[in-house]
């Protein structure tokens, strides 16, 4: 056969047919020969040696050379070569002969275009380049001198230098209400309280503002605000999102740990290494495992996930690539996840200094096991080994036995169809159509036939015969009886006959082998126990009726459990974190693609960063080297980076405008000096962010007011020289908090497990709910983050998605926020209890009003227009509520000076 | 170019002014006002790149994946070999080791209208439209699950958070009607990807799509209030003109002795808009207000049909009333279409609840002149496969399956593509679903490979670096 057609394509001359036959010859005669022959180690299962002979990239320009027929793989089977393919037994002359002829043909591969080939092989030659950001912090000189007045510190030296450069003045100082207002809003994401006010009005000394600063930073709610900064970078969520969007469970722990970090001031250098390696480093407190070390890696296992992929190494490299992706955004302020298909574009970032990086995480271990279908996240036992082996130990068999009684009431509640109602099928079809008595049944159970029976516009062949059988109905209902009972009895026996296995495996401690359910074939069977049909009974309103065997069996199961449980230790606490996996010799993906694999890389760092001269990764994943090179002043990025996110967080701008981006296409510093000079104070301080916070918040750039001058609009309308203090809108968080401090219900709690809110976040349950923030008066920063279903509320003023490294949110002024403002439950009972709280004669109440909500009393004007308007509403009550409403959505309310 | 969206109106402002410097301060603040006044702000109606042949989207999404080789795409060589093995290698399939021999489809094509496309006895309704139908055969896609596949068709890729298609032509165009949310999606799951179908991932916030309800939420649970906060709750409208001119007071006073700051002024607008969205919002979304012969056609009046149909109502009537981009999800508790077995049962039923909306939705389109201008897309995540899975099922297929259609510029009564002769791979003018994209910004006007956002320092496209206008299909 294969001969005859081998002739025909010789003869074959046209190259427009060729190629057309040479598809077809493919298809007919190659693809079903690597089917069979080869693909059990080079297919789905196995890529041996890289070779993949469902995907022509991996065959094709190196096993095959088109037209060449000393190509590696012919010279495999016709068992020329020291390597002899199929190793099992020769291929027949005939397929020997039939892949000559297609490597002749040109090897013609259907719909598989070859690519270029792609300069991204290893390089490990130098890589120079002049950009500001990889070089070495310099040592500035503080500008100056300047005459005395303005200047607090260095820092104001630095900015008034470039002020006076461009001919500009900085602003006066803010006033006192302002300072406060903006410092325990930046602090602590709250309005100050009158008590707060009138201590600080009152105290006149020049030191006022400098011991609230100490004061604020002294608060657990610190931690909470700035913690939430850090957050947004780590983009920290409680759900793989994707797109199963399963809840990770114990993220939590990782974002206490992080409002600790903040709260105690951790030196930031080690809270890097810890957020890369915690797991490997020694705990503090000398204990055999370090607790808060592996919560810190939460940082690296608390990315997107897809759970459902089922491209097992899809999965894992989409992982990898997010955990680069975050890892040189949030650390270094590259985007060196570019360089995962090529050389990175604009930055001198080369596809092996991606693949480098990567082959350090794809020897961690994120995924429970990343090859299997639908695994879970790893979790990682708070506790000694040995402990957790013998929990989970017992926590399996109870599993065991819970699956076990499961199905015992199943195959009760299904005996009791087989030998009760099911007897009565025929007689209740009859009844329906009115052929047959309906004593005896129930009435519910006659409608439903009737119902299913009543013929249908859409065709159900399998109920034909009873709409068809003119003549002998009893006959027609006895034998979809006898189908249905004969369906049913077949599935208790399998059901029976697997019981006995299962209970003697339980017995012997080994794995519980697999519960055959086969649908039965009967369309008229599964109708009937459909959900919602006549025969969906549920197993606990009919334990009465299980039979004797059946009710000995649930109860015995019953009590085994019941005494499982007795004995089962508490559940040891788990982390969402990472830890070491076999080690991968991590090759580069040719375009990103991971069937087409190009040459093995090292791991290391950079080689723009971090030179040639790098030491070898021995042994492990290598985290712990790339821990060490991140949380090190050697790197000249890590202080940079930092002590600019703060500057953002503090001004809304950065020094680089570009807080996640430091390469070509990122904005270069607007005052590169002051930024070395801050990193050089924020390393020497070692590491400390309460100390930058200091330095930063006693500077005169930071105490000026907001307003702007007509020179400096024409001048620097963006304000990238820092003539005057940038007002900013609040936050969601700082929003909600506020609302919830002036309406007396803020929670002010710290910490702990998710905020359950009403919905459910049981693990890996599809159904869980949309989080609704008004059912919990915690602060905001506990509100459980699902990725894929986020509060509205947080979409809605722009908090980010969670989902990706975010270094400045976004502000968008749109009118479903005032809508929220004006109609939102929330809104309205915030309003509602402020009003409510309001106490004397109206204009007293309109003072006490102004406090609450913008603290500040009203001017004479203000207070006079207020009363008016509540006057002008007929309602007192209500008009009231609605005047708290406005001026908490008023635009002094949302804007810090 | 990228079209420049006055996002900050404040960096605008001040490109304005380094621009201008020495016009003198007062025409800077008429510019400021002048700027404040447009109230769109980001949403503003915008050009398209060159003439656009639509001017809204309905996408209606069939969750779960509708089988092709039983509806558009016909395949006699799966009667011929009805349980025979598939002779061609497999490709990663969802659940393999069920995997069984060929399929013949139990249903019948017929040719159909005088364009005579084949479309099975599944869809009686909608293949009364076909002449108005360019049903695609030929749809490509990487994902196997339906996370991925999902996340593919509505933001183009799965291995990334990236903006939505919506978001994306929001991005691009703006919106006619300020009164109305730009991009409005009805019934969207909550799993399977989730918000991330409609978001703006680093797009800023304004672009996002507005659900309305979701699955499975009934229509019943969300026609009292369809958007959130859009009703005045605890007062008369007459209160809340009062109430907001009293804010308006309060922040004009504010902001006059804080210049030259823009965005207290866009804040001002944005709740005179949201008053003006109060008046507009409940009439586009009281659909009682259709006659019943309009009711009748999209089946609002039979159980079955009535959810879908109010989605493809309300479909028509947002769309009527300029909104951008309308999604409308068939979904429930669980996957429509995802019928791994008893697919002979279950297909019929899904396929009931949706043909007489969808066919009833295009001919009110077209008889009130409003189908040329609008693309109605219709399709699932991915095709099933032409082998069995167990019995009696079929599992996911990305590799080919068929979605269609019709108006807003593309060829009426024609089909595009075709797959292999099992209906498993796309072989004959394949369309990816970035070839999708590209083709469906390009009969709104836009230009894929120029509609870009810079982020991280990328300029980022729909279409990532691939996407091919499908040039064939235009009319």
């Amino acid at each position: 056969m294969i001969r005859i057609q081998l002739i025909v394509y010789f003869l074959l001359g046209c190259v427009a047919l060729q190629a057309a036959a040479g598809d077809e010859f493919f298809e007919t005669e190659i693809r079903p020969l690597l089917h069979d022959r080869c693909s059990q180690c080079h297919g789905e299962e196995l890529q041996t040696a890289g070779i993949d002979f469902r995907d022509p990239a991996t065959v094709l320009g190196s096993a095959v050379v088109s037209g060449d027929e000393s190509s590696p793989l012919i010279r495999a089977v016709r068992y020329e070569s020291t390597l002899k393919m199929p190793p099992d037994s020769k291929l027949s002359e005939g397929e020997i002969n039939a892949l000559v002829l297609w490597v002749r043909m040109g090897a013609p591969w259907p719909g598989y275009e070859p690519v270029a080939a792609e300069t991204a092989e290893v390089r490990e030659d130098p890589v120079e380049s002049d950009h500001w950001a990889f070089q070495p912090l310099s040592v500035p000189e503080v500008p100056g001198p300047f005459q005395p007045g303005w200047v607090r510190n260095d820092i104001d030296r630095f900015i008034l230098a470039r002020l006076r450069a461009s001919d500009l003045d900085p602003a006066p100082r803010a006033s006192k209400l302002a300072l406060l207002r903006r410092a325990k809003f930046d602090l602590l994401g709250l309005p100050p309280t009158e008590t707060e006010i009138q201590e600080f009005l009152a105290d006149t000394d020049e030191l006022a503002f400098a011991r609230v600063v100490e004061q604020f930073l002294g608060s657990p709610h610190y931690g909470e605000r700035w913690g939430r900064h850090w957050l947004d970078v780590a983009r920290y969520a409680d759900s793989t999102g994707v797109d199963e969007d399963h809840p990770f469970g114990d993220s939590w722990r990782y974002r206490d740990y992080v409002v600790d970090a903040f709260n105690e001031d951790l030196p930031y250098d080690q809270f890097v290494r810890e957020q890369i390696a915690g797991d490997l480093l020694p705990a503090a407190d000398g204990s055999s495992i370090n607790r808060r070390g592996i919560i810190a890696t939460g940082f690296l296992a608390l990315g997107p996930m897809a759970l459902a992929q089922r491209d097992p190494i899809q999965k894992k490299y989409d992982v990898v690539d997010e955990q680069v992706d975050t890892t040189s955004k949030a650390f270094l302020g590259l985007t060196i996840a570019c360089a995962r298909c090529h050389d990175h574009k604009f930055d001198p970032i080369l596809t092996s200094d991606y693949y480098a990086l990567a082959g350090i995480f794809a020897s961690t271990r994120t995924f429970d096991n990343w090859s299997k279908n639908g695994s879970r996240y790893y979790k990682y036992p708070l506790v000694e080994a040995d402990v957790y082996a013998t929990y989970s130990k017992q926590a399996e068999a109870l599993g065991r036995l819970e699956s076990l009684w499961r199905i015992a009431r199943r195959v009760a509640v299904q005996r009791y169809i087989r030998d009760g109602p099911g007897q009565l099928i025929a007689a209740a079809m009859l009844a329906s159509a009115g052929l047959g008595p309906a004593d005896g049944l129930e009435a519910a159970t006659v409608e439903w036939f009737r119902e299913y029976l009543a013929p249908r516009a859409s065709a159900r062949a399998h109920l034909e015969p009873w709409h068809a059988g003119e003549g002998n109905k009893a006959a027609v209902a006895a034998a979809y009886q006898a189908e249905f009972l004969g369906a049913l009895g077949e599935t208790i026996e399998r059901t029976d006959s697997w019981f006995e296995r299962a209970l003697e495996a339980i017995e012997a401690e080994t794995e519980i082998p697999n519960l055959p359910s086969q649908q039965p074939d009967s369309l008229f069977y599964r109708d009937l126990r459909a959900d919602g049909a006549v025969f969906d009974l549920a197993a606990d309103t009919h334990q009465g009726n299980f039979a004797s065997r059946d009710r000995k069996r649930v109860t015995g199961l019953k009590g085994r459990i019941e005494s499982a449980k007795a004995t089962l230790p508490a559940k040891p606490s788990m982390a969402n974190a990472v830890t070491e996996d076999d080690t991968v010799r991590q090759r580069i993906f040719r375009r990103g693609q991971h069937k087409n694999p190009g040459t093995e890389v090292p791991k290391r760092f950079p080689l723009v960063l971090a030179g040639t001269d790098q030491p070898e990764v021995e042994t492990g994943s290598g985290r712990r080297e790339l821990a060490a090179w991140l949380g090190s002043e050697e790197n000249p990025l890590t202080a940079r980076v930092l002590v600019n996110r703060v500057w953002v967080w503090h001004f809304g701008e950065g020094l680089v405008r570009t807080p996640n981006n430091y390469g070509m296409r990122g904005e270069p510093p607007t005052h590169p000096l002051l930024l070395d000079w801050l990193a050089q104070q924020f390393i020497d301080s070692g590491w400390s962010i309460k100390s930058l916070h200091r330095l930063i918040m006693n500077s005169a750039t930071y105490q000026m007011s907001s307003a702007i001058s007509e020179n400096a609009y024409r001048v620097d309308s963006e304000n990238r020289l820092w003539s005057r203090f940038e007002r900013r809108r609040l936050t969601i968080e700082e929003l909600r908090d506020s609302y919830l401090l002036i309406s007396g219900r803020l929670d002010p709690a710290v910490g702990g497990d998710t905020d359950l809110g009403s919905g459910t976040l049981a693990e890996f349950d599809r159904n869980n709910r949309r989080i609704n923030p008004d059912d919990s008066a915690r602060r905001s920063i506990y509100l459980p983050l699902m990725r894929n279903k986020l509060p509205n509320l947080l979409g809605l003023f722009d908090f980010g998605d969670a989902t990706t490294a975010n270094g400045k949110r976004s502000v968008t002024n749109v009118a479903p926020q005032a809508l929220y403002l004006m109609n939102s439950g929330f809104a309205l009972s915030t309003a509602g209890s402020m009003a409510a709280g309001l106490d004397g004669p109206a204009a007293e109440r309109v003072r006490q009003a102004y406090l609450l909500a913008l603290g500040r009393p009203p001017s004479s004007e203000e207070s006079k227009l207020a009363m008016q308007y509540v006057g002008v509403r007929s309602d007192a009550g209500p008009a009231w509520a609605s005047l708290c409403k406005m001026l908490l959505a008023s635009n002094e309310f949302h804007y810090v000076e | 170019m990228a079209p420049k969206t006055s996002l900050s109106r404040r960096a605008m402002l001040g490109r304005t002014a380094l621009g201008f410097g020495s016009l003198g301060l007062y025409s800077l603040l008429s510019e400021a006002s002048l700027l404040a006044e447009s109230p769109a702000g980001p949403l503003a109606a915008r050009k398209p790149h060159f003439a656009a042949r639509a001017k809204r989207i309905i996408f209606l999404f069939m969750h779960g994946g509708v089988s092709h080789v039983d509806t558009f795409d016909p395949k006699p060589r799966l009667d011929q070999d009805n349980g025979k093995p598939l002779p061609i290698k497999r490709s990663l399939t969802f659940n393999a080791k069920d995997a069984g021999g060929l399929m013949r489809s139990p249903w019948t094509f017929h040719p159909r209208g005088e364009s005579g496309i084949p479309v099975s006895d599944l869809f009686p309704e909608i293949a009364g439209c076909a002449d108005d139908l360019c049903v695609i055969r030929s749809m490509v896609g990487e994902g196997v699950d339906h996370g991925a596949a999902m996340l593919q068709l509505f933001t183009g890729t799965f291995s990334f958070s990236r903006p939505s298609m919506g978001a994306w032509t929001l991005y691009g165009l703006g919106t006619e009607n300020q009164n109305l949310p730009g991009f409005i999606t009805i019934k969207p799951t909550q799993w399977q990807g989730g918000d991330k179908l409609f978001a703006t991932s680093f797009l800023p916030g304004a672009y996002q799509g507005t659900p309305i309800g979701s699955s499975p939420m009934k229509v019943d649970d969300i026609i009292e209030s369809p958007i959130d906060h859009v009703l005045p709750s605890g007062s008369t409208t007459e209160e809340q003109r009062l109430e907001l001119e009293f804010l308006r007071q309060m922040n004009r006073r504010h902001a006059d002795v804080r210049r030259l700051d823009p965005d207290l002024e866009a804040r001002i607008q944005a709740f005179e808009l949201a008053f003006r969205m109060q008046a507009e919002a409940p009439e586009a979304f009281d659909v009682s207000r259709e006659t019943e012969a309009t009711r009748r056609l999209y089946g609002l009046d039979q159980e079955s049909t009535r959810d879908f149909g109010w989605q493809c109502l309300l479909a028509r009537r947002l769309s009527e009333r300029g909104v951008r981009v309308v999604q409308a999800t068939h979904s429930g508790a669980e996957e429509k279409w995802d019928h791994h077995s008893d697919i002979v049962r279950l297909h019929p039923i899904r396929a009931r609840e949706v043909d007489r909306p969808i066919a009833g939705l295009i001919k009110d389109l077209k008889s009130r002149g409003l189908l040329d201008d609008t693309l109605v897309v219709w399709g699932g995540e991915f095709g099933r496969t032409p082998f069995s899975e167990g019995a009696d099922g079929r599992d996911h297929n990305p590799y080919g399956f068929s979605i269609f259609m019709a108006g807003g510029g593309v060829k009426a009564g024609s089909i595009y593509g075709a797959t292999d002769e099992f209906g498993y791979h796309a072989v004959e003018d394949r369309m990816h679903i970035h070839d999708l994209h590209a083709t469906v910004l390009h009969l709104m006007g836009l230009d894929h490979e120029r509609l870009t956002y810079r982020h991280g320092g990328r300029d980022f496209r729909l279409t990532d670096v691939a996407g091919t206008v499908a040039t064939k299909i235009l009319a």
